[in-house]
């Protein structure tokens, strides 16, 4: 265990990955900033540029903007009250009420205190975490696989209240192309239409500029001229945030323990951990009418739970290849290209890989 | 998107898990599609040898992937209501405009080239995105040379040379950047 810790941080600790991942962040938390961008183009337009890198440095290029996302859109949602990526929107709630009273720097502070701790808190627990889960791989078998996959079906499904509907029908949409081309058993062609190129099946990258850049891009140039309002002033304290969320371990440990939870299970991903994080918040703070008026444990509740879930998401994805929402899906891509092969054997075999992976979400 | 307060736990429920669906018209046509290809499901797909076992069958996948999308689709066409939008349809005007634009770009690359086929696709989207006059050529040449430095240049992304430079001899060493 310790030794693959000291290789996995040898590896981070290398200067191409360490660029990297600094590169990767900043530009993760710069498009996760821009309303309307979202990591996802960022990383589908990335991903045919990181063929040229070593697959250790492409890969984190992408887990650092796919981790540093998380944490820009929490900026406009607290200055502008327009969530930068979808996970933002409950510190829309708070986070912006807090800056109408004048305290920009004290949400966003909070925001990003909140986001270190629920980020380090999963990060810990996964790194540790690790051994076992490789352990408990060795013992899956196809049939376990099958099961963990009909589990992830059904949680996708059950996870979108009042979208059921349209969650099985996408779902089935997904399961369709992902058997096009020649199947395994007998080599056969399936729904190739007498065509050659489609033996090989959808190809995973045009798949992914197509439905994340082209369709953003679409949509962006349709919806010209909504400007968003103008930031306020800020001022420069802006670390008191960190003393300020340690005053409120209890919702700290629990919105970082959900988004933990949540981000592990296949299918269930980031907007449950909020939802569910935000809720006992409310529940068991000593003021909840503050909420939704500039609670700082709105916020803590949202960010922490938000960023624990990039860490806890890449447990099922790199342990049974099943990945918990779209982002984690299109980092099945990236390992995909690179090499990587996602699994029950992943754990075991790529134990500092995994360390590594699991590292750049810090 | 803008965000108020939240009354409820259904409330903040409803905007994390993206609320009840809409697009009747879509799952309508989403379930006719699927149908189609589940009734071409025995032309597309071979059957198996019996020693393989059923569970093995080529159509398997196939079958319950599109029964799914069939079965969820065709409910979600009837119980979602109906609802009256308004006369306006330039989003997916414009959507279908792009991707017309974005498939004949495409098709254009083996006669005029990467490189011009590239500025017609920028010249079209900056056009609709609003761009006039010299903000527009700027933004397209501008685009086009970013496309070419890193696709062409850098990556060396290899296309076969267009018909113009064919045509043209004097042109075709310009072929392989353009």
């Amino acid at each position: 265990m310790l030794d693959s810790l000291r290789v996995a941080v040898e590896q981070v600790a290398q200067l191409p990955v360490l660029v990297s991942l600094v590169a990767g962040s900043l530009l993760g938390i710069i498009i996760g900033a821009i309303p309307g961008l979202g990591p996802g183009v960022a990383i589908a337009i990335l991903l045919p540029l990181t063929f040229s890198l070593d697959p250790l440095s492409g890969i984190t290029l992408l887990m650092g903007v796919y981790a540093g996302a998380w944490y820009g859109g929490a900026i406009p949602a607290i200055l502008i009250n327009t969530p930068g990526t979808g996970v933002s929107v409950l510190t829309t709630y708070d986070g912006y009420p807090m800056t109408r009273n004048g305290q920009p720097q004290r949400a966003l502070s909070i925001a990003y205190a909140s986001s270190f701790f629920g980020g380090t808190i999963s990060v810990l627990i996964l790194v540790f975490a690790a051994p076992l889960l490789a352990e408990f791989a060795k013992n899956f078998g196809a049939a376990d696989l099958a099961a963990a996959a009909a589990l992830a079906m059904v949680l996708v499904v059950t996870a979108h209240k009042g979208a059921a509907l349209a969650a099985a029908s996408m779902l089935g949409l997904g399961l369709f192309l992902s058997t096009i081309g020649l199947e395994g058993a007998y080599g056969s062609p399936r729904y190739t239409f007498g065509t050659t190129w489609l033996l090989g099946g959808i190809p995973l990258v045009a798949v992914i500029l197509g439905l994340f850049a082209m369709s953003q891009g679409f949509q962006l140039i349709a919806s010209k001229g909504n400007k968003p309002p103008a930031p306020p002033e800020m001022k420069t304290d802006l670390f008191g945030g960190f003393i300020e969320v340690l005053s409120y371990p209890k919702t700290l440990l629990r919105s970082s323990g959900f988004g933990v939870a949540m981000g592990i299970l296949p299918g269930v991903g980031e907007f449950l951990a909020q939802f569910f994080s935000y809720s006992a918040a409310r529940r068991g703070s000593k003021t909840p009418e503050l909420f939704g008026k500039g609670a700082p444990e709105g916020i803590i509740a949202s960010e922490a739970a938000n960023n624990a879930v990039p860490a806890a998401a890449l447990v099922p994805l790199l342990a049974l290849g099943i990945p918990g929402e779209v982002l984690t899906a299109m980092m099945l891509a990236v390992f995909t290209v690179h090499n990587v092969d996602p699994g029950p054997r992943c754990f075991q075999n790529m134990r500092t890989l995994s360390l590594v992976c699991i590292f750049h979400c810090f | 998107m803008a965000h108020g307060s939240p009354d409820s736990d259904d409330d903040i429920l409803s905007l994390v898990a993206g609320g009840a669906p809409r697009g009747r018209l879509l799952f309508a046509v989403i379930t006719v599609v699927s149908g189609i290809l589940l009734l071409l499901i025995r032309q597309q797909t071979e059957v198996g040898s019996q020693s393989g076992g059923w569970w093995n069958e080529p159509l398997n996948g196939p079958a319950f992937a599109l029964s799914l999308i069939f079965v969820s689709s065709a409910i979600a066409a009837v119980v979602t209501p109906k609802t009256v939008r308004p006369g306006n349809h330039r989003g997916e005007a414009i959507s279908l405009l792009l991707a017309t634009a974005f498939l004949a770009a495409i098709w254009l690359i083996h006669i005029i080239g990467y490189g011009l086929a590239v500025l017609l696709f920028v010249a079209v989207c900056g056009v609709v995105a609003g761009f006039r006059g010299k903000r527009l050529v700027y933004t397209a040449f501008g685009m086009t040379l970013l496309m070419l430095l890193v696709f062409r240049i850098g990556l060396g992304l290899w296309f076969p040379t267009a018909m113009i430079f064919k045509a043209a001899p004097l042109l075709e060493p310009l072929g392989q950047y353009l």
